[in-house]
């Protein structure tokens, strides 16, 4: 899936016009520093794309923007479960 | 291959903004601005009237800190959330307008002065035409008092 990234709040890994391919979300295993393209909780059309930077259980995950001061992310609306992500990008470096 | 947009946005996830939080915050600052300035004090010599003068007082004065700060945050909100750089370009003096406006809040917490706050209103009613004027929509200000 390509994304086409809007904002900045995942800079700079990942910029405003950007075009990003993720992997659809097939219940693959999500570790922190992955990214993940999920539905928007309190807004059913707007996909989001933001960073796991804590898990809770097996299907509990905190998102967070790269960039703090320009995002609007699990510190507002709370833990995102699965049924909610649609798409994700590993981060091989993550463990 | 299927694109989508992914949002990575500062916004507040609801997007709902609107002057009128900000108006409401300021109305109370002036009211109890006025009764401040209008409350009597009794004989200091008769401690039941002073303690219930006191402690009107004390309510007055506590409310009217607490909305001029909470006018101050909305104010804030709408500036650094609301308001894009595209916006300046026609309202050239839109920071000038906030910085103002939060620094009359400031002056509402600080003084007891009917005159600030009024200038807080006037304040406000700026920032409220500005606003509805980005959206393209004609909104009439009002006051609830």
């Amino acid at each position: 899936m390509k994304v086409v990234i809007h904002g900045n709040s995942m800079s700079p890994a990942l910029k405003n016009g950007d075009e990003v391919t993720f992997d659809s979300y097939k219940e693959q295993s999500i570790k922190i520093g992955d990214i993940l393209v999920v539905n928007h909780p309190y807004s059913a059309d707007k996909k989001i794309v933001k960073r796991v930077s804590k898990i809770k259980g097996d299907s509990l995950y905190f998102l967070e923007g790269d960039n703090p001061k320009e995002s609007s992310d699990s510190k507002t609306f709370g833990y995102i479960s699965t049924e909610n992500i649609i798409a994700i990008k590993s981060n091989e470096k993550s463990v | 291959m299927k694109k989508v947009i992914g949002y990575a946005h500062c916004d507040g996830p609801c997007g709902v903004y609107d002057p009128a939080s900000a108006r409401i915050a300021a109305e109370a600052v002036l009211s109890m601005t006025k009764k401040m300035k209008d409350l009597k004090c009794p004989d200091t010599s008769n401690s039941d009237a002073m303690a219930g003068y006191l402690n009107t007082m004390s309510r007055y004065a506590s409310i009217k800190e607490e909305q001029a700060q909470l006018c101050k945050d909305e104010l804030l909100l709408l500036w650094t959330d609301y308001f894009k750089p595209e916006h300046t370009e026609t309202n050239p003096k839109l920071h000038e307008i906030f910085w103002n406006a939060a620094k009359l809040c400031s002056s509402c917490k600080v003084e007891v002065s009917v005159t600030h706050a009024n200038e807080l209103m006037e304040a406000i009613k700026e920032i409220h035409e500005i606003f509805w004027n980005t959206k393209n929509r004609h909104v009439d200000f009002y006051t609830a008092g």
